[in-house]
């Protein structure tokens, strides 16, 4: 018997290494096939195909499963809505051509787009568009089909009063309910074929029928989905720069979760878009004539919710302590690239009833170590961390799987919290069970909880925070549930901003929310892909996009 | 007489170079466990810098005399992350082994001194062991048991329990044939007696250098748990961990790679080498 490593092995470890050099050096050694001629003078070509890599690719498409920002961004290549959010982030109708509503908000009744067809020949019509809004709506329990969380509870039924209008019913007034299922990404239209399907049938993409420009050709669960040119295509948004169909005659997204290998890809040219690129490769990805976009969703903040249930947070000086103790500018220029921004609440700039209340966490680690202080954490361990009668200043965090830079904030903030004393554990969690281990019903709670997602309308803060809903703070509290029932009440843009402003300040003036950094969605294209575009959730849009020579 | 001298004369076969060469290579390769060894238990004799505390300023050093590894991405000292990390890659290895030390040691000498129906039960379950992919193995122990390295230290353990017990089996079968072992029963001693007197004791220089080389092993598998997010989550001194960390940088800054993975090689390079000398007897 011999014990010897297999000589063989060795090479093969030696030359993992010099390998992985080579690849790096290879990967970046070519930028000619994305440089291109300039958009301005440039005309679009129909045809050609690229490649967009994902971070991650979703095993199964059911609906209920898209609404990852990887999944959406997929979904909404073939995938139509009633309405959407456009680049400025107003609501403005697509399959939909309108609503009106009755006085007391109960009823809306909605128009639909004629002309309309699905990828298996089925017409849009308003009895389909019931079926599909009495599905989000009410989900059905006979085929485990969830409804849809953001679609408020108050639904009651959906029902086509003609061919083109369809009537939505809520059992209690909800003014923003366009809104919310604006901002809905599980409430595209799918066709009745689809959605008469048994759930594990509809995660099928093979059976996924929709108005998209494109439609699916093949996939493999987990690593590829290719789309082909839909030729009958003529209903695009409005704030599309071509009407008929896309330029585009193919495209392949494919799962590449290694952040190099995806940008590696991106530079040799054999891929046109990548989907999160590390901010760290933007500035020389620019450099090299490829194109970087950070589209911030209305909304979107990476931050921390403190649930409050938790250990050691019901103090509000522990919870300020905690926001005052991250320098959130070393973040950014760290980590970050000046197309990055601090946060300045827990909504971020873009949005239009953000707040600024940057004062209320700015860095200050001198009042961090008063007030924790006066919380009676004065004692110290043989790291230096802080102690009360015995017990360490430790926080657990889950760093979030979905996104690809939340490590490295939690490693920086978990150093910037040492200085004061705090001690951040970072935990690992696959995949699949990290909505179960950081869900606020968990028992014990985790105290910190990562949010980075979009919020279209104030009424998104009411499903996040109420008690009565997602209750990310994991406590009740009277007055902000209050504030929330008053901001899903308003029956004008105007009021629900303003109350939406007082939430805000409600919530950071007792430091429930740690925001750190505004979050864009990050994608970086080939330059001679010309035409790309996001939209306001924000969603990669290719309808207008094509390759030039 | 004769015994004596044909020794001398064997030994003369041997020419001068080859023999200084091979020794240099475990001379070589015990210094090499002797550093890492000394990095595992005083790491702060060999570096002033904190492998966790970073200065951001400093992000992105290159190798310097300051910083011999570089700073990573945080500022941090990455040699003082690869010393830190060495006391990490040395336990949970030494934990694995020791797993798989003891649970295959018991089931193979129990299976291979016992025979009959003990041995074709045990036997059995040693291949299906055998037959599962220790790495795919570990990944699996490591998911039920939670992402740590300690559990990714079970976990490697327990994909090497059937490794051991294979060959303690095949030794213990060796041993017990042998005449000293028909003294042992003849001079009154009983089953257990002889099973942990004689045929154990006599089994130990092939675990010995078994061993050596699954310590070796051990160390490439949990940091490629850790390398796979398996292992301790950051800031972790973890030789794997700092693999993974760094090969986003790799294009600009390759050595947040090859700085933890060079001291993994060679350390795993050493040890199969002292393996083969412990084999050898040399």
């Amino acid at each position: 018997m011999t014990f010897e490593l297999d000589r063989r092995n060795l090479f093969s470890l030696g030359a993992l290494f010099a390998g992985s050099g080579l690849l790096a050096a290879c990967a970046g050694a070519s930028g000619s096939p994305s440089q291109g001629t300039s958009d301005v003078n440039a005309q679009p070509k129909a045809g050609g195909e690229i490649f967009y890599l994902n971070a991650f690719e979703n095993a199964g498409w059911a609906q209920s499963q898209v609404g990852s920002w990887h999944a959406l961004q997929v979904w909404g290549l073939f995938a139509e809505y009633l309405f959407y959010a456009n680049s400025k982030t107003e609501i403005a109708p697509h399959l939909a051509t309108g609503y009106t509503h009755n006085a007391d908000f109960t009823k809306f009744n909605i128009g639909i787009r004629k002309g309309v067809t699905f990828s298996n020949g089925e017409k849009l019509d308003a009895q389909t568009v019931a079926l599909n809004l009495n599905l989000v709506g009410l989900g059905d329990s006979s085929r485990a089909i969830p409804r849809v969380a953001n679609i408020p509870k108050v639904y009651k039924q959906a029902t086509a009063v003609s061919d083109y209008e369809v009537e939505v019913a809520l059992t209690d007034p909800f003014p923003a309910f366009i809104q919310q299922l604006a901002g809905s990404s599980n409430a595209a239209i799918l066709a009745p074929a689809t959605i008469k399907l048994p759930l594990a049938e509809q995660s099928d993409l093979k059976n996924t029928f929709a108005t998209g420009p494109w439609v699916v050709e093949s996939w493999k669960a987990g690593k590829e989905v290719v789309l082909k040119r839909r030729d009958d295509y003529n209903w695009p948004r409005p704030d599309a720069k071509h009407t008929g169909p896309a330029y585009l005659e193919k495209i392949t997204i494919q799962q590449v979760s290694q952040n190099l290998l995806r940008v590696g890809a991106l530079e040799s040219g054999q891929a046109q878009v990548v989907h999160y690129t590390q901010p760290s490769a933007e500035s020389r990805l620019q450099g090299e004539g490829f194109k970087i976009i950070n589209a911030f969703a209305s909304g979107s903040v990476w931050g921390l919710h403190i649930r409050v249930n938790a250990r050691n947070t019901q103090d509000v000086r522990v919870r300020e302590a905690l926001n005052r103790a991250i320098d959130r500018q070393e973040i950014i220029n760290t980590l970050y690239n000046s197309g990055w921004k601090v946060a300045q609440g827990p909504v971020n700039s873009q949005t239009p009833w953000a707040v600024d209340l940057t004062e209320h966490f700015k860095y200050d680690p001198a009042r961090a170590n008063r007030l924790l202080n006066e919380a009676g954490w004065t004692g110290r361990d043989k790291d230096g961390y802080r102690t009360k009668d015995g017990e360490t200043l430790e926080f657990i965090e889950y760093p979030s799987v979905f996104i690809t830079t939340s490590r490295d904030d939690l490693t920086l903030i978990a150093q910037q919290w040492k200085k004061v004393g705090v001690k951040l554990t970072l935990k690992n969690v696959d995949y699949d069970n990290y909505n179960t281990i950081t869900a606020v019903t968990i028992k014990p709670p985790v105290p910190l909880y990562e949010i980075h997602w979009g919020a279209d309308y104030p009424t998104f803060l009411w499903r996040w925070w109420h008690s009565g809903q997602q209750n990310q703070f994991g406590a009740p509290d009277k007055e902000l549930d209050t504030l929330l029932e008053q901001v899903i009440a308003a029956k004008t843009d105007a009021e629900v901003y303003s109350l939406a402003k007082k939430v805000q300040q409600f919530v950071i003036e007792n430091h429930y929310f740690i925001p750190v950094h505004e979050f864009p969605q990050n994608f970086s294209a080939a330059g001679n892909l010309k035409g790309i575009s996001t939209d306001g959730y924000p969603r990669i849009r290719l309808y207008d996009a094509w390759l030039d020579a | 007489m004769v015994a004596l001298s044909t020794v001398p004369r064997a030994r003369a076969r041997l020419s001068l170079p080859a023999l200084t060469l091979r020794n240099a290579y475990t001379l070589v390769a015990a210094l090499i466990i002797l550093v890492v060894l000394a990095w595992a238990i005083v790491p702060g004799l060999f570096t002033s810098h904190s492998p966790y505390a970073g200065i951001t300023r400093e992000q992105f050093q290159a190798p310097s005399g300051a910083h011999l590894f570089g700073t990573d991405q945080f500022g941090r000292d990455v040699f003082a992350r690869v010393v830190y990390g060495t006391r990490s890659a040395v336990l949970t290895a030494l934990v694995a082994v020791g797993i798989g030390l003891f649970a295959g040691s018991l089931i193979g000498l129990v299976a291979g001194f016992f025979g009959r129906a003990v041995d074709a039960v045990l036997g059995r379950l040693i291949d299906v062991l055998l037959a599962i992919p220790a790495f795919l193995l570990a990944v699996i122990v490591v998911v039920s048991l939670g992402f740590a390295t300690v559990n990714a230290a079970i976990a490697v353990g327990a994909s090497s329990v059937a490794v051991f017990a294979r060959l303690i089996r095949s030794e213990a079968l060796r041993v017990k044939g042998l005449p000293f072992v028909e003294s042992a029963y003849l001079v009154g001693g009983n089953k257990l007696q002889v099973l942990f007197g004689h045929v154990l004791p006599n089994t130990y220089r092939s675990v010995l250098a078994l061993g050596v080389l699954q310590f070796g092993i051990a160390i490439i598998n949990i940091s490629a748990l850790a390398f796979l997010g398996y292992g301790s989550p950051p800031p972790a001194a973890d030789w794997g961990l700092q693999v993974a960390n760094g090969k986003d940088f790799l294009y600009r800054y390759p050595w947040l790679v090859y700085a933890p993975g060079i001291v993994m090689v060679l350390t795993v390079l050493a040890l199969n080498q002292l393996n083969k000398s412990i084999s050898k007897g040399r």
